[in-house]
């Protein structure tokens, strides 16, 4: 794509902000150490472990929990009261020492703009068509069906669900699972066994590593987004073959996502594609963020590089972002699917969807499609592109580092400092807006970034407001690393 | 003098032997002189070091590679579990499947909350308040007042200081138990366990030990088997993983038995209790109560609200630094969006229900054991669970058995249809094929407090006419 290289961002903000990241372990590390040190001489003791018994958690992992993250918890778990949206709820909370953990003051709620949940289209609503269906399929079910699909759960509303999603995504069948998670991390073992080599981009979500894990087959991982280095690893495979067996391969299997959710990018699915073919191997595209996000007409990342659904195996993609409701989908041939439907573990031994959730899916889907006969499913995909492209461009301008694609509703930016996590979600807090900031372990230790999520429901007027204070809150914490860079461009 | 004497004698004898030896001698001892230093010189024997492959082979072994298909050729036992019941609309007794309503007796349903009006109207309210889903995980912003009420709650109920809260029963246990047990660990397991125990055992990548189903001498030989002293004690972690009420066999297990043992060796208990909370003992409590033993002397215990309380999701008790270390390092809870609202609010309710209303629970315990008298002289299919076991599983007895899982499937398969066309929903226990300990073939049947005793006399009737037509 032509617009993606405008966007590719600049890795190189010099030596500085990397020094003082290391220095900022170092202290918090070294005072979290004294810390303890003087602790134990007050005769404090931290990990109890009875007599006899191992201690149930690793030193280190208590440490962590008590002296790093203990000191910035209060930027994640925010409680809210009021439906996710563009605009929340959040509960106070507060509590008398770092080490305690954080009660609800009680307080009258902030009201803040949300940024941080992926309601990219906009359908966390309890008003609407939408919510009118849910409601009255909750009088038609019951709240859950008790049953696994495999078993005597499969709702009518569920099996609709799985028509609909097969043809809007253009395959030839699809199957719904009640958890996004379950979805990747039961599917993969049915898919990929023995003798099998799942190569996967290193930058994958914790579902798709723990589905890899629970394979027991030989996982080799790519550079992110790198199909060069995927090609090699290919090659490689094939020639070498199994490790000390050195028979054939089975089978490869790529994984990789539409959008990466920590990173805002799209997947190199063109490259990746060819590869795939090349080598014959075959391809798992995980859309968790990409489905009903990407593309004119909502379907992911497969319509934003305008690729056919056949040359993607196995289509993978959640329910929770863009539809507002919760539970996961696989779609592929119609035969891979009657086979993963007996040997899927989270269809044959996790309840299936409960009735109302798949309602507000389907008929989220049914918006976006236009089936509903209105042109709101198209209105909101349309806002949610360009409030997505409107905001980035607002922040880059502003000298900030910013990852992603174009059209991506996910839009991180680079911290570089563990103490910035807490300042920038603090100081947004405290201007009312609801932000959500990434560290160690879900980004390497050295790229904490804060990340926004653009909804379809912002209006400009909020995204207006909030660039502004963003970019207060970036001259008073000095995030706009790129500043500098940002203006020679321009002018040259 | 002396250096001349030898020098002189040794050309006499070179001389001598020259003329001595005939020349073919000569040369034969020339050849064995040169063989032997070719010998003593030559390089001892290694394959060539550069036997890279060529550009061109390396392509030739590309291209020859093919990979077998995705979709593998499916098993007779998938072939026989692809049929499929649409539901098309449920009430708290009755499913209506192909236009036909049948009595439920294969949802977990045990006390009637789902389809119950009062959860329903409450489901109602927290949409309008919060919409379906919660667009996002715990951590941001994913966290409704809803969750930590229900939080709260499970946590009063289950007399436990604290709860954390998935939002799948699947992912509960199979995400708490390798969020402590890690590589090194060692972990004993039932070899009853259903499979999403078996998950997070695997996952884990510990040492695992299976110990037979129930069996305690089994149990404490593994348990000597791999028990530690001195400084390796201190640091391998040992846990115990068990079922309150086994789902696969509607056994239960043996737990005072295994507590003692717990003091004795020094491990740490993890039990799956998705479904005896809200079952047994006298007020719901579980198999604690069921034995009253006290619930924190189990370590990892976890639940499903999906089975008695008729909502979704699950979630594990214990002590306070047991669930703030999942809240960073189970996996389910941290990568996963929460539960949606409605299905918060709703557990809360039924979980209030219970605990203001004793009577549903009796009734469930009634049912039960009314249910078990009129299937005892079942002819043809025997009961291997226990009587105070809200699943029940019937299977073939010894004299009708085919020796053969796929013809025993069959069969049962037979006798669920038959029980459909009589008008109640029954399944057989299905599996995945690649399951490790793949239990006997059953049809197991969810009791549920709602029934009335002319229902179970009723479905009792059809049970055994339809056993008796078809075997």
């Amino acid at each position: 794509m032509e617009d993606k290289e405008d966007f590719e961002h600049e890795d190189h903000v010099g030596i500085f902000p990397i020094l003082m990241l290391y220095i900022s372990y170092a202290f918090i590390i070294f005072n979290g150490k004294l810390a303890e040190f003087v602790g134990k001489l007050k005769g404090e003791r931290y990990l109890i472990t009875p007599d006899g018994y191992a201690p149930l958690f690793v030193e280190f992992e208590y440490f962590y929990q008590r002296r790093m993250y203990g000191r910035i918890k209060d930027a994640w778990d925010r409680p809210i009261n009021s439906i996710a949206g563009a605009w929340i709820n959040v509960m106070p909370r507060s509590s008398k020492h770092y080490s305690q953990r954080l009660e609800l003051t009680g307080e009258k709620p902030i009201r803040c703009l949300n940024l941080g949940s992926y309601n990219y289209l906009g359908f966390a609503q309890s008003e609407g068509p939408v919510a009118d269906k849910v409601v009255e399929s909750i009088y038609r079910y019951g709240t859950y069906t008790g049953s696994t699909s495999s078993e005597v759960g499969l709702s009518q509303a569920q099996r609709e669900l799985e028509q609909l999603t097969a043809r809007f995504i253009g395959k030839e069948d699809a199957m719904v699972f009640e958890m996004g998670f379950a979805t990747n991390s039961g599917t993969l073992p049915a898919l990929i066994g023995k003798g099998g080599l799942i190569i996967s981009d290193s930058l994958n979500h914790a579902s798709l590593a723990t589905g890899c894990k629970n394979t027991g087959c030989k996982v080799k991982v790519f550079r992110h987004n790198d199909a060069k280095h995927l090609e090699e690893v290919v090659r490689q495979s094939i020639i070498e073959g199994q490790p000390r067996t050195r028979r054939p391969w089975t089978m490869i299997l790529i994984i990789i996502e539409g959008i990466y959710s920590m990173e805002g990018e799209t997947s190199n699915l063109p490259e990746i594609i060819a590869i795939k073919k090349k080598y014959k191997c075959y391809l798992y595209v995980d859309e968790a963020h990409s489905i009903g996000a990407l593309g004119k007409t909502g379907r992911g990342v497969l319509d934003y590089y305008g690729i056919p659904a056949s040359e993607v195996d196995i289509m993978m993609g959640t329910y929770t972002k863009s539809f507002g409701s919760i539970g996961g989908y696989v779609a592929a041939d119609k035969s891979l699917i009657d086979h993963l439907r007996q040997s899927s573990f989270s269809a044959v031994y996790a309840n299936s969807m409960s009735p109302p959730c798949a309602v507000q899916a389907l008929e989220a889907l049914r918006c976006i499609m236009g089936e509903d006969g209105t042109d709101i499913g198209a209105q909101k995909l349309k806002q949610l592109h360009d409030n997505s492209n409107y905001f980035r461009e607002r922040i880059r301008e502003m000298g900030f580092v910013i990852l992603g694609n174009k059209d991506s509703p996910v839009i991180p930016l680079m911290l570089f400092n563990p103490a910035k996590l807490s300042a920038f979600s603090r100081l947004a807090l405290e201007r009312h807006i609801a932000v959500v900031v990434v560290g160690y372990p879900a980004t390497p230790l050295t790229e904490p970034r804060t990340r926004f999520c653009i909804s379809a429901s912002h209006t400009r007027e909020d995204l207006d407001w909030a660039c502004e204070i963003i970019n207060e809150i970036g001259d008073e914490i000095s995030l706009k690393f790129n500043k500098n860079k940002y203006t020679n461009k321009l002018i040259k | 003098m002396f250096l001349f004497d030898i020098y002189n004698n040794i050309l006499f004898y070179l001389k001598e032997f020259i003329v001595t030896t005939t020349s073919p001698n000569l040369f034969i001892h020339g050849m064995m002189a040169v063989f032997i230093i070719y010998l003593l010189t030559k390089r001892p024997f290694k394959p060539r070091q550069n036997d890279k492959l060529s550009k061109a082979e390396e392509e030739e072994l590309i291209r020859e590679w093919t990979p077998t298909p995705l979709t593998p050729k499916s098993n007779p036992l998938e072939v026989l579990n692809q049929k499929e019941l649409v539901i098309q609309s449920s009430t708290s007794t009755h499913v209506t499947v192909d236009n036909k309503e049948l009595l439920n007796l294969a949802r977990a349903n045990y006390l009637g909350f789902i389809g119950n009006d009062e959860i329903n109207k409450v489901s109602e309210k927290t949409v309008r308040k919060y919409g379906v889903g919660s667009c996002g995980p715990r951590g941001f912003y994913g966290t409704i007042d809803v969750h930590l009420e229900l939080e709260k709650r499970t946590a009063e109920f289950m007399k436990t200081p604290e709860t954390v809260l998935y939002s799948s029963a699947y992912a509960t246990i199979s995400s708490a138990i390798p969020s402590f047990s890690k590589i090194g660990d060692i972990i004993i397991v039932d070899r009853g366990v259903s499979q999403p125990v078996q998950v997070g055992v695997t996952l884990s990548r510990s040492r695992i030990f299976y110990f037979n189903h129930n069996d305690m001498d089994d149990l404490q030989r593994v348990l000597e088997q791999t028990q530690f002293t001195g400084s390796k004690a201190k640091i391998v972690r040992k846990f115990v993983v068990i079922e309150g009420l086994y789902y696969n066999s509607g056994t239960i297990a043996p737990l005072p038995q295994i507590l003692k043992f717990k003091e004795q060796y020094k491990f740490r208990l993890i039990m799956d209790e998705s479904h005896s909370i809200g079952v047994l003992g006298s007020t719901g409590r579980g198999i604690t109560e069921h034995y009253g033993v006290d619930v924190n002397s189990v370590d990892i215990l976890t639940g499903s609200y999906g089975n008695a309380f008729g909502s979704g999701g699950g979630f594990c008790c214990g002590a306070p630094e047991v669930v703030y270390h999942q809240r960073l390092n189970g996996v389910g809870y941290v990568f996963s969006a929460s539960l949606p609202p409605f299905l918060a609010t709703s557990a809360t309710t039924a979980i209030t229900m219970l605990d203001e209303d004793n009577s549903i629970l009796e009734r469930l315990h009634e049912n039960i054991n009314h249910f078990y008298k009129g299937l005892s002289d079942l002819k043809g299919l025997e009961i291997t669970s226990l009587p105070i076991s809200p699943v029940i599983h019937l299977s073939l007895d010894s004299k009708s058995t085919r020796n053969n899982r796929i013809e025993d499937e069959m069969v049962l398969e037979k006798i669920v249809n038959k029980a459909m066309e009589s008008g109640i929903l029954l399944t057989r226990a299905k599996y995945v094929a690649a399951e490790k300990f793949i239990p006997k073939p059953s049809i197991r049947v969810s009791v549920n407090s709602l029934l009335s005793k002319e229902q179970i006399n009723q479905s009792i009737q059809i049970i055994k006419q339809c056993t008796s037509s078809v075997l």
